[in-house]
């Protein structure tokens, strides 16, 4: 079974719940539609009711940020009847607002005691091998052990894919450092089994870097639009890399408030693209 | 921000990191392992004698600003200075005196939002009369950060200068700068919620011909995991609502291209955009925009589009609403100029 196969809803789309909870974007509370739609998901048994419809509609995965309302809907492991889950890693805005709230070193103990004292003495038996790194504070692979720290919480899911966020993938791109997305990968790897895929606003850039890098991405999640908005360095540039890319590529649509329209789809499909995220408030509107 | 500052330079055409310094060179080390092949010191003095860099980029607390900026200029070498330009108005004075006495050195400020064309516009619109003659906004800054007491510089009034307005708000004071230029005079209220600084704010700002506006800051509401910074403008034949993703223009009747009834710009259909965007979220375009300015100014020898001028400004506006705010009562301020800045 293909990944495509296995994470493809309806028109191969996958769902999208990590700017309806309001970590992504510019927050809820800008737009009203939006923000009524994050207080009825805020729920736990309504979001778990939701998720539950979308399956039943075809949408066999949701691409999530670790949350806690998220986790409470799940339950404590993958119910047949529910999406698979994609997680984004890491949700860094979710730990700087819990470091604003609790300091570093709170933020920290409070990922550690969710992710419980068996998985921690795991991590850091792993973590011996890389004191030295750990010690010099190297960024690739404190990344790492971030990562791990939030897979804890998503293993019990058994999540196909997983992918890097933006932010980060970017970064690797501005730095030039290939071993950001090496770290990324490798703890994926180790951690879940799970395939691992990258979202970028830099689609075209990220594409050819890759191929720089002697890196194979699962999956892409980049920006489109009819318009050609957020489509970076520029549509043609974009388009081709598309074309180019073995990887199943996904659409996010910021701001979109519906399906994509046919043509719309028709064209995404002609330059390769299996689908989009839906994350658009139609869909988690639907009863 | 050092590291938005950084993987910008990344990927600018022509910009590379020469070094990379911090008192603590154990965090310098930390960005370098990020991918910045460059050499750490953990004293700027240091660092200048030893490079010569073409410019500086200061990313550090806001009470380091005033000496870091001073050194560099007296090494006679460009600086960029993150906002706002210091704690105090006397410190902010300083830095400007030191700046004119070198005419020929390029310094920026990282009012970001200067760089927004939607901001640019709107000022134009406003400049134009397109809604007809403004009597009164609306400027809201809103952030879901603080909802407990915190430490550390930022919530401390002798580093940071006070607290949301001066830390936060100052990029919306920067946005009314631009559109309506320095107001008459403030009425300012402010309350520590959870901190010794204030965590919320209101002023009413008057300025000449009758035009009003209320300024509204905040860091303790939820639903703004990102800051916003919202103006609705209402004029005789219109109003106009700008932030930072979308320009809306409303009037009542056809003005030169404009119709009547709604229209709209979003910020990705307006140039400049940016090639590369590291926070597609907040801002993204105008980080990269303003770092190509400063090394384009640098390199060019020319002004940057956002400089001391402009942060004094913001600076003698945050000086005044805090006093105001202290003394309960309106603070006049020195007479304003003519007209808002030219819309280009």
């Amino acid at each position: 079974m293909t990944l495509i196969d296995e994470v493809g809803g309806p028109d191969g789309d996958l769902l999208g719940l990590y700017r309806v909870l309001g970590a992504g974007g510019d927050g809820p509370a800008n737009d009203p539609l939006r923000r009524e739609l994050a207080l009825r998901l805020a729920d736990p048994k309504t979001l778990h009711r939701c998720l539950a419809r979308r399956f039943e509609q075809g949408f066999r995965a949701v691409v999530v940020w670790s949350d806690k309302v998220l986790f409470e809907a799940l339950g404590r492991r993958h119910e047949p009847d529910l999406p698979r889950v994609i997680p984004i890693v890491p949700n860094l805005q979710g730990f700087m607002r819990e470091a604003v709230e609790y300091g570093m070193v709170g933020a920290g103990l409070r990922r550690a005691w969710r992710v419980g004292a068996l998985s921690m003495a795991g991590m850091g038996l792993r973590g011996i091998g890389r004191l030295g790194e750990i010690k010099r504070r190297d960024f690739p692979t404190l990344l790492g052990s971030f990562i791990e720290l939030e897979l804890a919480d998503f293993r019990r899911y058994q999540p196909p894919l997983v992918l890097l966020q933006p932010q980060m993938t970017d970064l690797a791109l501005a730095m030039h450092n290939p071993r950001i997305l090496e770290a990324f990968a490798r703890t994926v790897a180790e951690r879940t089994g799970a395939a691992p895929g990258y979202i970028t606003c830099n689609f075209a850039t990220l594409m050819a870097s890759f191929k720089a890098w002697g890196i194979e991405p699962a999956a892409i999640v980049a920006p489109w639009h009819p318009a050609g908005y957020g489509m970076r360095p520029d549509v043609p540039a974009c388009e081709q890399a598309a074309r180019a890319c073995p990887a199943p590529i996904w659409a996010e649509r910021r701001g979109a408030l519906d399906a994509p329209l046919p043509e719309q789809r028709s064209h995404l499909q002609k330059i390769g693209l299996v689908g989009v995220v839906r994350e658009d408030p139609a869909v988690w509107s639907l009863q | 921000m050092g590291i938005m500052h950084a993987a910008m330079l990344g990927v600018i055409p022509g910009g590379r990191v020469a070094a990379l310094v911090d008192r603590d060179e154990r965090h310098a080390e930390h960005v370098r392992s990020m991918g910045i092949d460059a050499p750490v010191f953990g004293d700027l003095a240091a660092c200048l004698d030893a490079l010569r860099p073409e410019g500086v980029f200061i990313t550090t607390p806001t009470f380091t600003h005033r000496s870091l900026f001073e050194l560099c200029l007296t090494r006679e070498i460009p600086a960029f200075c993150e906002k706002p330009l210091a704690p105090t108005l006397a410190d902010a004075q300083a830095m400007v005196q030191a700046a004119r006495a070198r005419p020929q050195l390029p310094v920026a400020v990282g009012f970001m939002l200067g760089h927004n064309p939607l901001f640019r516009k709107a000022a134009d619109l406003l400049r134009r009369g397109v809604p007809g003659r403004i009597r009164s906004f609306r400027a809201v800054c809103r952030l879901s950060q603080v909802f407990s007491p915190k430490k550390g510089w930022t919530f401390t009034r002798e580093q940071a200068g006070g607290g949301v307005l001066i830390n936060s708000g100052c990029h919306l004071l920067f946005v009314l700068d631009l559109l309506f230029g320095p107001p008459r005079s403030v009425f300012a209220r402010a309350s520590g919620v959870h901190n010794p600084v204030e965590d919320t704010l209101a002023a009413l700002l008057e300025y000449p011909d009758g035009l009003w506006g209320t300024v509204e800051v905040t860091w303790s509401v939820p639903g703004h995991e990102l800051q916003c910074h919202d103006i609705e403008v209402i004029g005789t034949q219109g109003t106009l609502e700008v932030g930072n993703d979308v320009l809306r223009l409303w009037l009542s009747q056809k003005h030169e291209e404009y119709p009547a009834g709604w229209s709209l710009w979003p910020r990705a259909a307006l140039e400049p955009r940016a090639p590369f965007n590291l926070s597609p979220d907040y801002c993204g375009d105008e980080f990269y925009l303003e770092v190509r300015d400063f090394v384009d100014a640098v390199r060019r020898q020319r002004p940057p589009r956002v400089g001391l001028d402009d942060a004094l400004r913001v600076q003698t506006l945050i000086d005044a609403i805090y006093r105001s705010a202290e003394q309960r009562a309106p603070v006049s301020l020195a007479p304003p100029r003519e007209a808002a800045h030219d819309a280009d």
